[in-house]
């Protein structure tokens, strides 16, 4: 590397000329192919990449602890109450489906058909962390 | 008695697939594999399970919202027990092994028939409720590299390529067995593959479906035949598509080759139907005509 | 008005407790994640503090080859880790330096800044270069307030509720006429709100079922709105219409309403 002029003034240096040509003499590593494999097996292994093990007190081990547990029992709350509602969904469907055979069989006939090849429409987005610049497409006309 | 195939031992390199965790030449003394970092008092970090911040390979994931599971909970899940609710169904028993009469006492020992229609038993089908609601289970993405035979260099890139796109660490694959008109032989490198769970599965599917599947040529979707039966749908990404993910995209000129590989989502549900409904939930087309049974 | 007691109907089958009605719970699903509560965006914090602390060095030497301009300009950006020197006392422990990092600590990788030319008289956005400025997840409906706005609550799946001229807010009903539920509530709400509506039907099994006081049924099925807006054309029964998120739905709402369908609204 060719160190910038900073310090080139504080002792004289023999004096030498830089021409850039390609380099026709090899150092004497690995052929191209190979030293491109290397690198890439280095950047998957841990060799001299891995930061020093955590060291953690007994007062940060706890707090720690404390800190897993309580994630723990909020994803359990959150996952109990998603499923409360799933049931109440559940039971709800089934007892209308009930009361819609007791009324009207050929309504149920239909609400009971088989959904073969039911799709999400591709619209229906996965939300995003910030909105699009369109937020939403308003001016749909409809198709005929 | 339980037949072991008898092999001689040796030093050469062999398929990992190959080997046993416990010696197979006979007589065989332990059948099951000790793990000595068990027994051992030396290293006592070690033996904390690896969500525990104390043991060595302790990698918190946990370090974002997941927004394509918040989407499954919110929106995707609720919809798929109202699509997939069939009034009065009770659940369907699958194929299952036929036992003996027992009128001859060689009827004792013998294996049981195969089911009639099948060559292996069927799971039973049971009716979609609010406790088994199809989900995403995990990805794995696999790639085979079929040139690797001649140079296993490849191999390693491959696998390079995987953990540049998914940011996970994948395992080797080897070849199984000697195939001479494939020129393929046992034991050798061959590709990598990883499996996706959690939120690494949902950054490779949001990855996957708004900048790769988009930029695809003529992209028609996965193919609406696809499945294994049980719930699990593959396809396949060319080498091209792969060009695709931001992280080759970016760095093509480290990425003179790129290799296609399968991408396998492992669903819980039932039957490819259901799994087919499941992900086009997180914006993957489909196309073809829809295959009714299964 | 609505009494919504769920007795089985066991005495007079007249006509009108035979009649049967389809009911749409519209809604229009989140656009942006859900708002993170103290404790999850505490908790991702620590967690992504722990990772960065933990995760391996990055591997410069890949992306930017040696000797090329590219390496050069990484190597500046980055703030070099403090060297161990001989006779030098470090309080916090004798640097432990591998690939130009302090082992015992994160990693901050600064990337070079890009040199932007400035394009004069082009567009500003086919500069591909220019810095990242996320949207607002507030919105101008948010502001104003604009209940009739599909563009409001973004991060919250909102539901189409109609007020009639008695002034109570439910779900848009429609008398079925023979046809099935999901195909007479789609076309009930195309009347209601004009056809410039893109919705998709989640399935044809209804949700739930609701009895009304007169006797009648209601069986409400759900849909998701994906394009196009509901304008309330001149109708003789309702008066108002407003896309609401679940807390807003039951201020509105009857109690007992709201009992029977509070259930199938997201909680986000």
């Amino acid at each position: 590397m060719l160190s910038p002029s900073g310090r080139c003034g504080q002792m004289i240096q023999p004096v030498r000329v830089f021409a850039r040509s390609v380099r026709t003499k090899s150092k004497g590593g690995l052929p191209p192919a190979a030293q491109r494999v290397v690198t890439q097996l280095s950047v998957m292994s841990a060799s001299r990449k891995q930061p020093k093990l955590l060291k953690l007190s007994r007062e940060d081990l706890i707090k720690h602890q404390t800190i897993q547990r309580c994630w723990s029992t909020y994803q359990a709350e959150l996952r109990v109450e998603r499923n409360e509602q799933l049931k109440l969904q559940y039971k709800s469907t089934k007892n209308a489906m009930d009361l819609l055979e007791q009324l009207d069989p050929e309504l149920f006939e239909a609400a009971n058909a088989p959904e073969h090849g039911k799709r999400f429409p591709l619209e229906l987005k996965v939300p995003t962390e910030f909105p699009p610049s369109k937020i939403w497409y308003g001016e749909y006309k409809k198709k005929d | 008695m339980q037949k072991f195939s008898v092999s001689i031992r040796s030093f050469s390199v062999t398929s990992k697939a190959s080997k046993s965790a416990c010696s197979m030449v006979k007589p065989v003394h332990h059948l099951v594999k000790i793990d000595k970092s068990k027994i051992s008092p030396r290293f006592p970090e070690l033996k904390y399970a690896k969500n525990d911040i104390r043991s060595p390979s302790f990698m918190p994931s946990t370090t974002h919202q997941d927004r394509s599971h918040e989407h499954y909970l919110n929106t995707v899940q609720p919809d798929l027990l109202l699509i997939n609710y069939q009034h009065g169904y009770g659940g369907e028993e699958g194929l299952k092994n036929r036992p003996w009469d027992g009128t001859s006492p060689y009827h004792i020992n013998r294996q049981p028939k195969k089911p009639v229609g099948s060559k292996a038993q069927l799971p039973d089908i049971h009716p979609i409720k609010w406790h088994n609601i199809p989900g995403i289970d995990s990805v794995v993405l696999n790639c085979y590299v079929n040139e690797a035979r001649d140079n296993q260099l490849y191999a390693i890139s491959a696998a390079l390529q995987l953990q540049q796109i998914t940011g996970c660490k994948p395992t080797t694959l080897y070849s199984k067995t000697d195939v001479p008109t494939w020129k393929v032989r046992r034991g050798h490198q061959m590709g990598a593959k990883v499996e996706l769970k959690g939120r690494p599965m949902s950054q490779f599917l949001s990855t996957l479906t708004e900048i790769v599947m988009p930029r695809i040529r003529e992209y028609k979707g996965i193919s609406n035949r696809s499945g294994n039966g049980y719930g699990s749908i593959s396809f396949g990404l060319t080498s091209e598509d792969v060009k695709f993910f931001p992280e080759i995209d970016s760095n093509q000129d480290l990425w003179p080759k790129t290799f296609g590989m399968h991408v396998n989502i492992n669903t819980t549900a039932q039957n490819d139907a259901q799994a087919r409904t499941l992900i086009s939930g997180f914006q993957i087309p489909f196309h073809g005509a829809e295959k009714i049974k299964n | 008005m609505l009494t919504l007691s769920r007795s089985m109907a066991t005495a007079a089958k007249g006509s009108s407790s035979r009649a049967i009605s389809a009911g749409l719970i519209l809604s229009r699903i989140p656009i942006v994640t859900p708002e993170l509560t103290k404790l999850e965006s505490q908790y991702y914090e620590y967690q992504a503090a722990l990772r960065e602390r933990l995760m391996w060095t990055f591997p410069h030497y890949f992306y930017f080859k040696r000797g090329t301009l590219a390496e050069r300009r990484f190597l500046l950006a980055q703030k070099g880790p403090i060297s161990k020197q001989p006779g030098v006392w470090f309080p916090q422990g004798v640097p432990d330096i591998k690939h130009n990092r302090e082992r015992s600590k994160k990693q901050e990788v600064n990337l070079p800044k890009q040199e932007r030319e400035e394009a004069v008289g082009s567009q500003p956005d086919a500069d591909i270069s220019r810095p990242i400025a996320p949207n607002s997840r507030v919105t101008q409906a948010d502001k104003t307030n604009d209940l009739s706005s599909l563009e409001r609550k973004l991060s919250r799946t909102l539901y189409l509720l109609v007020k009639n001229k008695e002034g109570s807010w439910t779900f848009p009903s429609f008398p079925v006429e023979g046809k099935p539920l999901h195909t007479r509530a789609e076309e009930g709400l195309r009347e209601l709100g004009g056809v410039n509506m893109n919705t998709w039907t989640v399935s044809n099994t209804p949700a739930a079922a609701l009895k009304k006081s007169d006797g009648s049924h209601e069986f409400l099925i759900k849909s998701h709105i994906l394009a196009g807006k509901f304008d309330l054309q001149d109708n003789k029964t309702l008066a108002d219409f407003a896309w609401l998120t679940k807390e807003e739905v039951q201020e509105r709402v009857e109690a007992n309403y709201y009992n029977e369908v509070g259930f199938l609204l997201a909680d986000n």
